[in-house]
């Protein structure tokens, strides 16, 4: 398994929401596939330099979510339902798009220069 | 389980200088809590309060349901902020010699603890330098297993390998099912990915006591920028 | 009081005083060799007499000394920092106090051996005197001496504990403890007398003849008693008073 590590953390924001952030991320790019199982706690925690009581809370939150589950005495796993997989890239993708725009918008362009900028692309054939 | 340590309208006065005032905490199970300040806000006083080091003027102070003292002392590893080691000591001698005062020492964790730390067994501590004087600091509290450890700015005057090496042994060493950390430091940058808590000190006052990812969903900022706004 | 305790730290502070155990030893034997090499190139035995009386005053810096290492193994302690390392150990302050006292009781006694042993060697040089210095001598030398580093100890454990001022409220107790252990002396004098003597040492010589030195036991007594008052006292300022 090889999870793309974070140097460090945008401390201005809560810990553990990026470390979930960090293993959707991972599950997308398929650097984690369905049932592959996901470092302990203690494991992450060492490697991230954070609190485990941090990693235990996105690991909390990603269960409670879907994204991941426990079996029973050999820890957290990705989860195994396509769908739910499916709809995390597609909530992923938009997220990306939505962010992209957003920082348009605040550059004044609208959907419509985005959209001819990237067509212009497009035609350049830069992919 | 009730508080680890519990402490109620504590004050520490020197004279007429007020080192703590009226401060009143709880501690649980299994917390890292950073005690945050400035040189002289009280964060050195507080962890001597815990330890029994210094008397409190008034209010109370209760560490495992116990009053502090030498009692107490046997269920907890305090680590001086200062230099405070035997420099005619060998590194072995010190360790052997300490480790006899207590029954809880692990001799196999100071000799993983001094291994990872590239500490030389043979060599005497005034022929280390600042940084690995630090680390056998931390060694030393660490090659105990007490369910809480004390921590005086383990960070401060030391190199940056060093630093990073004893950030480290903290997660490591942590363990959130039975073992407690209380740390002080002015270096936040480095360490607050560290905490379950912050407890920042002002002037002997407490200012704020609050869950780390709390204050930095509220402020949206980090532990660091909160702290360089509160005593910029 | 753990026995523990008292044995570990014992085995460290007598290693922190191996430096003074030897050079104070030398120091003593030097003189008394130099004394003795004076003695032996002597031609006029007229002369011996004021190298005898420095034989014998070699007694007194090692009265002084022990003060000051009493006042030194707390003082090196607090400016090196490791007070705070100690303090931090799950020890009493009585106990780094009874390893403190133990250690100066040995630093006492190792000194008086080579004062008695060399003031006996130099005043048998003289054919006309002979002095046999037995256990006793060494007994009460050593207590008398280790009195003085007690006091030293407990003089350095008020002054520490003090915030402010602490050479000056040192100095004071000072003055305030030599008073009322010469009171305690004289309070205690006719107690002292009746309790029976011991002979400290043989004199003879041609003109006095064998000569005995009885030494009530209950001076002996007063000495250690006192010196574990100090002890006691330095113990509780260290336990309940001090902080790092």
């Amino acid at each position: 398994m090889t999870l793309i590590l974070h140097d460090r953390f945008d401390e201005n924001r809560p810990i553990y929401l990026q470390i979930m952030e960090m293993i959707k991320k991972a599950i997308v790019r398929g650097e984690l596939k369905p049932g592959d199982r996901l470092p302990s706690v203690r494991e992450l925690a060492v490697m991230l330099r954070v609190n485990p009581n941090t990693v235990q809370r996105a690991y909390q939150e990603l269960e409670r979510e879907g994204v991941t589950f426990t079996r029973r005495g050999q820890g957290k796993f990705v989860t195994e339902d396509v769908e739910a997989i499916d709809a995390l890239k597609k909530a992923f993708r938009r997220e990306l798009v939505e962010h992209f725009l957003k920082e348009a918008s605040e550059t004044g362009m609208s959907i419509d220069d985005v959209i001819k900028i990237l067509e212009e692309l497009k035609d350049e054939g830069i992919n | 389980m009730k508080g680890l340590i519990e402490i109620d309208g504590l004050t520490k006065r020197y004279g007429r200088t007020i080192a703590l005032g009226n401060i009143s905490m709880e501690v649980g199970e299994g917390e890292i809590v950073g005690i945050l300040g400035p040189n002289g806000s009280g964060k050195s006083t507080l962890l001597k309060v815990i330890a029994g080091l210094v008397r409190p003027s008034s209010g109370r102070v209760t560490v495992f349901g116990m009053k502090p003292g030498h009692g107490v002392r046997k269920l907890l590893a305090y680590m001086s902020e200062n230099d405070y080691l035997y420099r005619w000591m060998t590194v072995k001698e010190l360790v052997e010699w300490t480790s006899k005062f207590h029954d809880n020492w692990s001799m196999d964790k100071t000799q993983a603890l001094l291994e990872f730390f590239d500490i030389d067994w043979g060599l005497k501590v005034a022929n280390l330098s600042r940084g690995m004087r630090g680390r056998l600091k931390v060694a030393l509290a660490f090659s105990r297993e007490v369910p809480l450890y004390l921590l005086d700015e383990p960070l401060s005057g030391i190199d940056a390998a060093s630093r990073s090496k004893i950030l480290d042994i903290l997660i490591r060493e942590y363990r959130p099912e039975n073992s407690t950390i209380l740390l002080s430091t002015h270096l936040v940058m480095e360490a607050e990915s560290l905490f379950d808590r912050a407890i920042f000190l002002k002037n002997g006052e407490k200012i704020i006591d609050e869950a780390a990812e709390n204050l930095r969903d509220r402020y949206g900022a980090s532990i660091n920028n909160i702290f360089i706004q509160i005593y910029g | 009081m753990k026995l523990k305790n008292i044995a570990n730290l014992f085995q460290k502070d007598l290693k922190a005083s191996r430096g003074w155990l030897i050079f104070v030893s030398i120091g003593i034997v030097l003189i008394n060799l130099y004394i003795w090499l004076k003695l032996s190139s002597l031609e006029i035995p007229e002369m011996r007499d004021p190298l005898m009386l420095l034989s014998a005053s070699v007694i007194f810096p090692i009265i002084i000394l022990m003060f000051v290492r009493g006042i030194s193994v707390l003082k090196s302690e607090r400016d090196n920092r490791t007070l705070e390392y100690l303090k931090a150990l799950p020890v009493s302050g009585f106990e780094i106090i009874t390893s403190k006292t133990l250690v100066l009781a040995i630093e006492a006694l190792v000194y008086v051996f080579f004062f008695i042993v060399g003031f006996a060697i130099n005043l048998n040089m003289d054919s006309n005197i002979s002095m046999r210095p037995n256990v006793w001598s060494f007994i009460y030398l050593t207590a008398f001496v280790w009195l003085f580093a007690t006091m030293g100890l407990m003089l350095q454990a008020i002054g520490m504990s003090a915030r402010r001022y602490g050479k000056i409220i040192g100095f004071l107790s000072f003055i305030a403890i030599s008073w009322i252990t010469n009171k305690l002396f004289e309070v205690l004098q006719p107690l002292i007398d009746k309790l029976p003597s011991v002979s400290v040492l043989f004199l003879s010589s041609e003109t006095l003849g064998d000569n005995e030195q009885p030494i009530s036991l209950g001076i002996l007594i007063l000495f250690v008693v006192v010196s574990v008052i100090y002890a006691v006292a330095a113990g509780a300022i260290i336990e309940n008073k001090m902080e790092v």
